[in-house]
């Protein structure tokens, strides 16, 4: 589905991605995990181009482009076939609920606005906010602006969904939502990355867990691969401070 | 000496109001000339970044750093002497056009603070679903920094209309045209200016009552 090859990314002096290829399969769910300042969320925002690699290929859906000289046809291209779920939500305040999921479908994917209606209360059915659909995004507790913005994310049915870090900005007592409502758009059979911090819910979710480190992949494999004893030093250093934290 | 009359004052001041529909249009449509060109400006420094980018900035500088009065004098009397072009230009349009031009910038430096006000997020958002970088721009960043911005045009707008009391220089028959004609022919030099001193007054306090309750109600909408 998605195939990037050797991505590099400095921002000044500082060179945050050295050199990573990564591929997710159609309907794959793969979780990224890392310290802070491993460069997974700059990764992640290269898959739609947020952020502009320095060099690396990207092979999209069949097609092919260099990533440093994608052409802005291209990059608007991809972007309409994925969605991105942001830490700190990225709701638009002023628009209501409804709008906010469903204006990509009017304005990128030519739905008709009753269509397009009918998507996004069913989209907000499903992420249980039906009865929000006319309320501003700031009088939501951060949960529930989160469920909105994966609503809106995968309003289009984007072929790859991109979270980061969906659930780092959330008050503890609302992450549960939130990640039962990840669990539940798993159903839809789309590829997802994942960043996050919740190693369990990583554990569950994902078929594949990624390990990132100093901007890049020291570790890949199956949840039980990652978690088990066998796992390399740093990535046991690493998960095992989670252990302590959060078990 | 003259002594204070209140009649005089009372029927220059509705005298005057002859002229308000001319000052109100000059200064209603020099603000919509610098609404559409400020903004295009201030998008199109915030979307490129190039050698005419400079060339904006320092068109913004020049006209917030010289006085109106200097630039109605230079383009009405001084351009057409270098390109007679614009000397089919009448009284009122060359008002408008260059009252205009001299709100464009400030209403392109109130939108570009407003559109740095908002958090790049934003932006990104409406890329990550799909929008290309004008739509973003249209749909997403431009409605938030004009909420953002609108106090401030608010005021750009009461500096327009006072603005219009020079254009009477060009041969205007405005507000202060009409009372300097008034008080010409009745050297009641004190009721008039009084009285079309008094008249912009109302206006600014009627467009000032008129801004704050547009605030209060975009507030209102965004809590």
């Amino acid at each position: 589905m998605l195939k990037v090859k050797n991505i590099q990314k400095r921002f000044g002096e500082l060179e945050v991605i050295k050199g990573v290829d990564f591929e997710i399969a159609p309907g794959e769910v793969v979780a990224i995990i890392g310290p802070s300042g491993s460069g997974k969320s700059t990764l992640v925002k290269t898959f739609n181009f947020l952020v502009k690699p320095d060099m690396g290929t990207m092979t999209f859906d069949g097609a092919t482009v260099d990533m440093h000289h994608a052409h802005t046809r291209e990059i608007d291209g991809i972007r309409k076939q994925t969605g991105m779920v942001f830490q700190n939500f990225g709701l638009f305040p002023h628009l209501s609920v409804l709008e906010n999921v469903i204006l990509s479908l009017k304005k990128v994917h030519q739905f008709s606005e009753a269509d397009a209606k009918a998507r996004g209360l069913e989209l907000l059915a499903r992420v249980g906010l039906l009865e929000k659909a006319n309320a501003a995004p700031r009088t939501l507790s951060g949960g529930q602006q989160q469920r909105v913005g994966i609503a809106r994310a995968i309003a289009s049915r984007p072929k790859l969904l991109i979270l980061d870090e969906p659930t780092s900005a959330l008050d503890p007592e609302l992450v549960g939502e939130v990640l039962a409502v990840i669990k539940e758009i798993k159903n839809d059979h789309m590829s997802m990355v994942v960043v996050t911090h919740e190693m369990r819910f990583a554990k569950e979710v994902a078929d594949r867990i990624i390990f990132m480190d100093h901007g890049q992949i020291v570790a890949s494999g199956s949840p039980e691969e990652m978690f088990s004893e066998n796992a390399p030093p740093r990535l046991k250093q690493f998960t095992s401070s989670f252990v302590m934290n959060y078990s | 000496m003259n002594r204070f009359d209140l009649g005089i004052l009372i029927s220059s001041f509705f005298e005057l109001a002859k002229a308000l529909p001319l000052t109100l249009s000059v200064g209603i449509l020099a603000m919509l000339i610098g609404l559409i060109l400020g903004t295009s400006i201030s998008v199109y420094r915030y979307l490129y970044n190039g050698p005419l980018n400079k060339m904006l900035a320092g068109y913004i500088s020049f006209f917030r750093g010289t006085p109106l009065m200097i630039q109605l004098f230079l383009f009405f009397f001084g351009l057409p002497q270098i390109m007679p072009l614009f000397g089919r230009m009448n009284a009122f349009q060359a008002s408008v056009l260059i009252m205009g031009i001299n709100a464009s910038a400030y209403v392109a430096e109130s939108i570009r603070a407003a559109l740095s006000s908002i958090d790049s997020l934003q932006h990104d958002a409406g890329l990550s679903i799909g929008l290309n970088r004008y739509q973003s721009m249209w749909y997403i960043l431009l409605p938030q920094a004009m909420r953002v911005a609108l106090p401030t045009l608010g005021n750009t707008f009461i500096g327009v209309i006072q603005g219009t009391s020079l254009t009477f220089m060009l041969g205007l028959n405005d507000l202060m045209g009409l009372a300097k004609m008034r008080a010409a022919s009745n050297y009641r030099f004190f009721e008039v200016y009084l009285a079309v001193g008094l008249m912009y007054w109302l206006i600014t306090i009627l467009l000032s009552k008129l801004n704050d309750r547009m605030a209060q109600k975009l507030k209102g909408e965004a809590n």
